[in-house]
Formats: structure tokens, C-alpha cells, sequence
């Protein structure tokens, strides 16, 4: 990786950890602003407005980062927030739709981007950061939609394309003795 | 009744075959009395055999249009499919119709117009009342990522628009083994259990739902049969060129069609999209090898339909041609050049045929359905051959100082005058060429609801004489492309699967000097040769030679659209397709003029391809759409890293295809992408102040 490149992680993550630090004893929370201001950056491209119901969200956001802490060195604070989101976001899913992440993570990410697309409704972000659940359901369930049936498949033989000389009566007495299996 | 049936069926085929071979014995024998005055020579042979060979394919051709031209305008219908299982009673009640799967099979294809025609023919589907029965399956193979990211999106847009959420899948395959075929195999191989009968649409396909349902109680009426082929229309292109193909097809088609489920009947052939197959038996009979030896004869089957159908029918199935089913339609290719690159692709799977021909346990019918596609294409360069030879004779010929006085003969002895053969072999030839087309105008004469669809019997009269014309124009062109191509292929030249170019678009001057520069030269090669050596053959060239030589500026006035839409305002070329829009056909028009960019939350600007990385919605749904995959080796994991350091370092701009694509095709690593560019992104850069550090 490019060495600055690090050393701008390093610095952030070394601000972030200090502002979290600081912020527990009520101190200053500039290493959490331009992580805020990603995140937001983010939820305004899912259609979310800055207001009350995104800094909601990002203050549970903020709470699990610092839970985290301290980071990995090599993990970067936005990344961890972006990741810490998503999961905020999975988890109320996983809950709101019954949904197993474990088992069926295609569906959670179906339901992540029905959610994220705004089918469902305008105002998630406040239900999942208030944790409420059973008012989205069935919306967005209706606009879910599986990639893929459930499988069930049928064998397909290689056939024998002898190219041999064909033999034509003989090929000829053959054909007639077939019927199709359906038909008999 | 089912003897009585199969006679019928040796009749109608003896009689066709009859008509070929008798035409072509008298032809030859006319011309060989010609020839055989003092001997035949080598070269008088080598004419002969290739006179013979290409005379037997016009026959052919020539006699099914007179055969499909009687069929229609004396309305017998007893040889149709759609009559023959009402004749046999119904197994199925109506509204009781087996599942069906509607296959999309697409490769880097235009996403606008494949999810607009998706679309009109969901909804024309669903107005039938019977839409319940069927799904449809967008199979992608394509490879290109922005192209496959807009799929996805366009995918999710059209559930949602129709309703269709559960009953309209997508999935793209991680690797395009055996192409299309293997893109149907896979569908077989993992959902096939599911469905009855799956129709096989191609990118350019539009059906209509009502024959969308027809063709499903077709199949249910007969379970003998494991395969219906509707013909497709050409439609929808505004190009000169396009619009005389239209016109064309849609004049004459009906008839060729007609012949052919004359003699083929329950041997009916695959032309591999707007068909309905039985599934079952597809999968126990259809699974195609690969050929021994090196492409381009060996390795992957290029061209599986025909193929396919030979194995059903090896396997006691029935195939039918569903002739006068309506509301099948396709799209050709816009012009002259990309009409030619779409033979380059088909004349090598048709060659690849020529082996086939022999192999075990097809039916004859089908062995001449292999060699008719081989020889669509073969006839070309024997073509070429015979202008050749023919210009070669006549040289040798002129040079001949004919001798009056030989022998013990007082008088002179005259040479032997041929006109009369030889005018009735051309006069012959040219009627079979041609006598066609005014079937076409004879069957307008006595529908007049067809003949104001085609803008009357004057403008469609016009329209045939220029049609005509520019047919004559095209042959030479067309015939120096297929030889240049079959060579090519000889030569052991493998074609790659280039996407075809599909949309309206005006050829450029150096595009038409590069792709007919070389024809003009041997046209005015030709003719110069032929002018100073045998002139008297010159003049009977200059149709062919017109051809080459125009080959240049035909190519750019047929690639216009305004050359196509003038001609539609004169009422010339006009098809009922576009004096009476079928529905289906005007909704995807109205699809088409809607937005040119999938919808999706927020301002994102850039590549789509890239929005499966940073925009939380596309990423959400492309790693919803992606298969589950094993976990990741160290080193792949490297080389994905690398590669996503790149984009966000450098930009995408030096990625190449297959990079980008590898970038966004694991589902572990692409999660792990997401956060990493939100992180890592240029403008995030610099958000974090390090001096609070």
C-alpha cells in the first residue's frame, strides 16, 4: 500500500481513538467529524436527508466504534464506521424480516438494498436506530425480489456425435423403432 | 392414421425432391449440349459440376417459394401445426397450460433494449389472462461489468415495475463455458426440473403473449412433439438497408416458410431463438459434445441449434415448423458490415456442420438440414468459382478462329448454334431467381388487407423492383464477403464471440473503404481483364460488377437512417409491422424512449461497474445477485487487494476488462472493498485532520 497512504490511516485512526477517548471524559469530538460527515455522505446516497433521524443512526454507530476500540492497527476508522453501519442496518433486518444472516445472507443483502433503495419507506433510518420493528415488514418484503428459483435440475448427458460413416439404412430402421418415451 | 400420415409425409417430400432434381437434370442438359461440342474439356467440366451444384440450390429454393406460393394462395392449411393438433383433439384443456420458462440468454447485449423487450413481452404475456404459467430467466453471460451492474439494476426495476418479483430471475454465470449452449445447459442443469417447456428468446427477440400461450397448447396438445419453431419477423430498424431486409423478409418469408413445412413436416429444424422446447427430452438427448480436433472444425459446437434438433428428432421427438404462428419477431443487424461480421460468426458453426453431416443416427432430413446451412454458406465461393471459370472459358473461347472447311466437305460447315439452349438455361435461371418475388405480389393481388399493410399493390410493386435492384446490387458483395469468410475459415482463422452491434448507426467513409476497399479493387480488376479480353462477356459482368464497385457508397446510403425513413415517407419498403404496430411492438417502443440510465438513490456519477463498490444500494443488490463462492486464497486475496488500490490510486482508466470485473465478482472481497473505498476514496482523503494527532 502506498505509505502515505498509511500513514493518513494511522493518523486518523490514532484521532479517532483519542476523540473517543476524549468524548467518554466529555471532551473534544474532533476525530469523529469527518467520519460523521462520511457516513452522512453515504446516507445521502441511499436518499437519506442530514437531520435528526441519520445523526440518530450515526450516534449508535459512534456508540459500537467505541466499544471497538482499540482498533486494529491496520483497519481504518471509516471503514470500520461504514462496516459497523451496515451491520446496525443487518441486524434490525435480520430481526424486522426473520431472516437467519448466517444461512441466508443473499436474502439480507436482497433486503439491505430493497431498504437502501427507499422502496420501503423514507423514514428508516429512525426505526432502526430506535430498534422498532413489525411497520416494515410487509413492505418490504414486497419489493424483495430472489435473484434465483430454488434449484432443481435434470442430467445432460453428453451425447455420442460418432462421426462415422453413417449407414444410412440402418440408421434409417433405427429411427423408425424410436418413439418418443412421453408418447408410448 | 398414423401410416396414412407418414405416406403423406414420403409423398410431399418425393414430390419436392422430384421437382429439384428434374429442373436441375433438364437445366444441366441443356447446358451440357451446349458445352459437349467437340468434347468437354477440363474446363467445360469443372463449369458443368459447378453450374449443376449451384442451379440444384436455387432449384431448391425456387420450388419451395412455388410450393409455400400455391400453400397460400389456395389456403391449405392441413400441414400446419396449429392445424394438425386441432385435427388430433385436444389433451389439454385451455387455461390449464404447463409451466413455462421464458430463457433470455444475453452477452454483453444493450440493457436498455433487452429489459424494454423483456418488459413488453411480460406485459403483453400478462394481458392474455395466462401469464400465471410462465417465468422468465434473464441467463447472462456477459462479461463487460458495467454492462452486467446495469443488468442487475435494470432487472430489479423490471420485478418491481411488473410485478413480477419471484417469477422474473437474473443470474450471471461466473465463467461462459460453451457459450450460448452452455448458458441453456446451465439453466437445464439447475433449474430444468422446475418447468415443462422453456422458450428460447434471443437478445433481439420480441414475441407477443397470445403466441407466447399459443405455442405452450401446442406443445401440451402433443406430447410427440419436443419442439415448435416460430419464424421471426424482422422488425424495428430504420436503416435503408434494415428496411429493404424487413421488407423482404416479411414479403417473401411467409412463403419459403410454407414450402419448407411442406417437405420437413415433423422434421422440422431449431434456428435457435423464438422456439418452445420440451425440456425433458432436450436435456436427456441435447447435451452436446465437444468435436475432436482444434477450432475451427473442432472444439465447441459454434452454431447448436440445428444440431440440437437433429439429436431430438435421432431421439424419435418431433420438431415443427409453426409457420403461420404471427407475433414472433427479431431484429436484424443495422447494416451492410455488421450483417456480414454476424455471417463471419455463423458461416464458421455452419461449416462446422459439414462433419456432422455424417454422423451417426440423424435422420436424412436433418443431414440435409446441416447441408443446407453449410451450403448457405459454401455457395458463395463456388459462386465465385463459377464467374471465374465462366470469364476464364469464355478467353479461351475468343481466342478459337473458327474453321469452316475441313475434310473432304465441298461447302462450309457452320458452327453449331446453342442460343436457343443457352437462353432457355438463362432465361430459366433468372426465373427461378426472380419469379418469386412476383408470387409475393400475385398473393398481394388477392389479400387486400396484406396489400394495404405492404401500402398498396402499387408501392409494394415499387418496392419489390427495388428490392430487386438492390439485391442484384448486394449479391456480389455478400458473395465476396462469404468466400473471403469460408476461406478464412479454411485457413484455420477461428472467430472469436464478438458482441453484435445491433442498434441504428451510419457507417463512415474509412469503415466502408476498409471493409469494401478490397472488393472494388477486384471489381475493377475484373472488369478491366474482362473489357480488354473478352469483351463480349463484359457486358453480361457488369450486374457484378456494378455491385463491387458501388460496394463502397451502397454500404454508407444503406447504413442511413434518413435514407430508410425518406423511403418510408415515398411508402416504399413498408411491412405491416409499420403500417399497423403490432402492440407488443409499440409498448417496446415507448420503453425505449424512457430513461437511458437505471434508476438509483442519491447522485451517483461514474461508472456502474464502480457503483457496485461505493454505492450502498448498488453493492447491496450485485452481492445479493452473486453466487455464494468458496473462500478466498491468500493470493487471490493479494491480487484483489491490488487490484482495488489501483482503482482507488490510480482510477480505473488503465484497468482492464477482466480486472474490473474480477474486482466485483467476489462476494467475500467485495464486501470488504465497500468499506475499504468509503475509507479509502480519493475525495474522503484528507478528512480526518492528522494534526489533531
Amino acid at each position: 500500500m502506498d505509505p502515505e497512504l498509511a500513514g493518513e490511516r494511522a493518523a486518523r485512526l490514532h484521532a479517532l481513538q483519542r476523540a473517543m477517548g476524549e468524548r467518554a471524559d466529555g471532551g473534544s469530538i474532533a476525530g469523529w467529524e469527518p467520519i460523521r460527515e462520511r457516513l452522512l455522505e453515504y446516507l445521502r446516497l441511499c436518499g437519506i436527508a442530514v437531520g435528526t433521524q441519520a445523526e440518530d443512526l450515526l450516534a449508535i454507530v459512534r456508540q459500537r466504534l467505541r466499544q471497538m476500540l482499540p482498533l486494529r492497527q491496520d483497519d481504518d476508522p471509516v471503514a470500520a464506521a461504514v462496516r459497523e453501519l451496515l451491520a446496525v442496518i443487518d441486524a434490525w433486518l435480520a430481526e424486522e424480516l426473520a431472516i437467519d444472516p448466517a444461512r441466508d445472507r443473499s436474502r439480507l443483502l436482497m433486503a439491505r438494498a430493497a431498504l437502501l433503495a427507499g422502496g420501503a419507506a423514507d423514514d428508516w433510518p429512525a426505526h432502526v436506530a430506535q430498534n422498532l420493528h413489525g411497520r416494515f415488514a410487509a413492505r418490504l418484503r414486497a419489493v424483495m425480489v430472489p435473484a434465483v428459483p430454488e434449484q432443481a435440475g435434470l442430467n445432460m448427458p453428453t451425447q455420442d456425435l460418432s462421426l462415422r460413416a453413417p449407414g444410412l439404412i440402418r440408421d434409417r430402421r433405427d429411427l423408425r423403432s424410436r418413439r418418443p418415451s412421453s408418447a408410448d | 392414421m398414423a401410416r396414412f400420415d407418414r405416406l403423406g409425409t414420403h409423398a410431399r417430400r418425393v414430390t419436392f425432391a422430384t421437382l429439384v432434381i428434374a429442373s436441375t437434370v433438364m437445366a444441366t442438359l441443356l447446358i451440357s449440349a451446349a458445352l459437349q461440342e467437340g468434347g468437354i474439356s477440363p474446363l467445360e467440366f469443372t463449369l458443368l459440376v459447378l453450374y449443376t451444384v449451384l442451379f440444384a440450390w436455387i432449384c431448391a429454393s425456387f420450388w419451395m417459394a412455388t410450393i409455400g406460393f400455391v400453400l397460400l394462395l389456395f389456403r391449405v392449411r392441413r400441414f400446419d401445426i396449429t392445424r394438425r393438433t386441432r385435427l388430433q383433439g385436444a389433451t389439454a384443456l385451455p387455461g390449464d397450460l404447463s409451466r413455462t420458462a421464458i430463457l433470455m440468454p444475453v452477452y454483453n447485449e444493450d440493457p436498455q433494449r433487452v429489459y424494454a423487450g423483456l418488459r413488453a413481452i411480460w406485459e403483453s404475456l400478462a394481458a392474455t389472462g395466462e401469464g400465471r404459467a410462465f417465468d422468465m430467466f434473464i441467463l447472462s453471460d456477459t462479461r463487460d461489468p458495467d454492462i452486467w451492474v446495469e443488468e442487475e439494476l435494470r432487472w430489479r426495476e423490471l420485478c418491481l415495475a411488473t410485478g413480477g418479483g419471484g417469477r422474473i430471475f437474473y443470474r450471471n454465470r461466473p465463467e461462459n463455458t460453451g457459450r450460448k449452449a452452455g448458458n441453456i445447459k446451465d439453466f437445464v442443469c439447475r433449474w430444468g426440473a422446475r418447468y415443462r417447456y422453456m422458450i428460447v428468446l434471443d437478445a433481439d427477440s420480441v414475441m407477443s403473449g397470445d403466441t407466447l400461450v399459443q405455442m405452450v397448447r401446442l406443445m401440451d396438445r402433443d406430447p410427440r412433439v419436443a419442439l415448435i419453431q416460430v419464424p421471426p419477423l424482422p422488425v424495428n430498424h430504420e436503416s435503408l438497408f434494415a428496411r429493404i431486409l424487413q421488407f423482404a423478409g416479411s414479403l417473401y418469408g411467409r412463403m419459403y416458410t410454407a414450402g419448407l413445412n411442406f417437405w420437413q413436416a415433423g422434421e422440422g429444424n431449431y434456428w435457435g431463438h423464438n422456439a418452445i422446447i420440451r425440456i425433458e427430452p432436450f436435456a436427456q438427448h441435447c447435451g452436446l459434445p465437444k468435436l475432436p480436433g482444434q477450432e475451427p472444425f473442432g472444439g465447441e459446437i459454434l452454431s447448436h441449434d440445428f444440431v440440437e434438433a437433429a439429436l431430438l428428432r435421432r431421439a424419435g421427438w418431433k420438431l415443427w415448423l409453426a409457420h403461420d404462428l404471427e407475433g414472433s419477431y427479431e431484429e436484424l443487424p443495422p447494416t451492410l458490415i455488421d450483417y456480414a461480421k454476424r455471417d463471419r460468426r455463423w458461416c464458421q458453426g455452419n461449416l462446422q456442420h459439414l462433419r456432422l453431416i455424417v454422423a451417426r443416427g440423424l435422420h436424412p432430413v436433418h443431414r440435409v438440414h446441416l447441408a443446407m446451412g453449410v451450403m448457405s454458406y459454401l455457395a458463395s465461393p463456388l459462386w465465385a468459382a463459377f464467374l471465374l471459370v465462366t470469364g476464364i472459358e469464355a478467353y479461351v473461347k475468343s481466342r478459337v478462329e473458327p474453321v469452316y472447311f475441313f475434310g473432304q466437305n465441298l461447302f462450309p460447315v457452320w458452327p453449331a448454334s446453342y442460343t436457343v439452349q443457352m437462353t432457355t438455361v438463362l432465361a430459366v435461371t433468372l426465373a427461378m431467381l426472380f419469379l418469386p418475388k412476383l408470387y409475393a405480389l400475385i398473393l398481394l393481388l388477392f389479400d387486400p388487407p396484406r396489400r394495404r399493410q405492404f401500402g398498396g399493390l402499387l408501392h409494394a410493386t415499387a418496392s419489390v423492383i427495388l428490392e430487386t435492384l438492390f439485391s442484384t446490387l448486394l449479391a456480389p458483395v455478400l458473395m465476396l464477403f462469404q468466400t473471403k469468410f469460408v476461406f478464412a475459415i479454411l485457413m484455420r482463422r477461428a472467430v472469436g464471440w464478438p458482441t453484435q452491434q445491433r442498434g441504428d448507426r451510419a457507417t463512415g467513409f474509412i469503415e466502408a473503404l476498409q471493409a469494401h476497399g478490397g472488393q472494388t479493387l477486384i471489381g475493377v480488376i475484373a472488369g478491366v481483364l474482362t473489357y480488354l479480353y473478352v469483351p463480349s462477356f463484359f457486358w453480361w459482368f457488369t450486374p457484378v460488377l456494378a455491385g463491387m464497385l458501388l460496394a463502397v457508397p451502397l454500404s454508407m446510403l444503406a447504413s442511413r437512417v434518413g435514407a430508410g425513413l425518406a423511403t418510408r415517407a415515398q411508402r416504399l419498403f413498408l411491412t405491416p409491422h409499420e403500417t399497423g404496430r403490432p402492440p407488443v411492438l409499440e409498448r417496446l417502443d415507448e420503453l425505449l424512449e424512457g430513461d437511458s440510465r437505471p434508476a438509483m438513490p442519491g447522485t451517483a456519477s461514474g461508472d456502474l461497474w464502480q457503483q457496485a463498490i461505493r454505492h450502498p444500494y448498488v453493492h447491496a443488490l450485485h452481492r445479493s445477485v452473486l453466487p455464494e463462492v468458496g473462500p478466498l486464497t491468500r493470493r487471490r486475496r493479494h491480487h484483489l487487494d491490488g487490484l482495488l488500490y489501483h482503482l482507488i490510486d490510480d482510477s480505473a482508466r488503465d484497468m482492464a476488462v477482466g480486472e474490473r470485473r474480477a474486482l466485483i465478482a467476489n462476494p467475500q472481497h467485495l464486501g470488504e472493498s465497500h468499506a475499504a473505498f468509503w475509507a479509502q476514496m480519493p475525495d474522503a482523503r484528507g478528512g480526518a485532520d492528522p494534526s489533531i494527532a
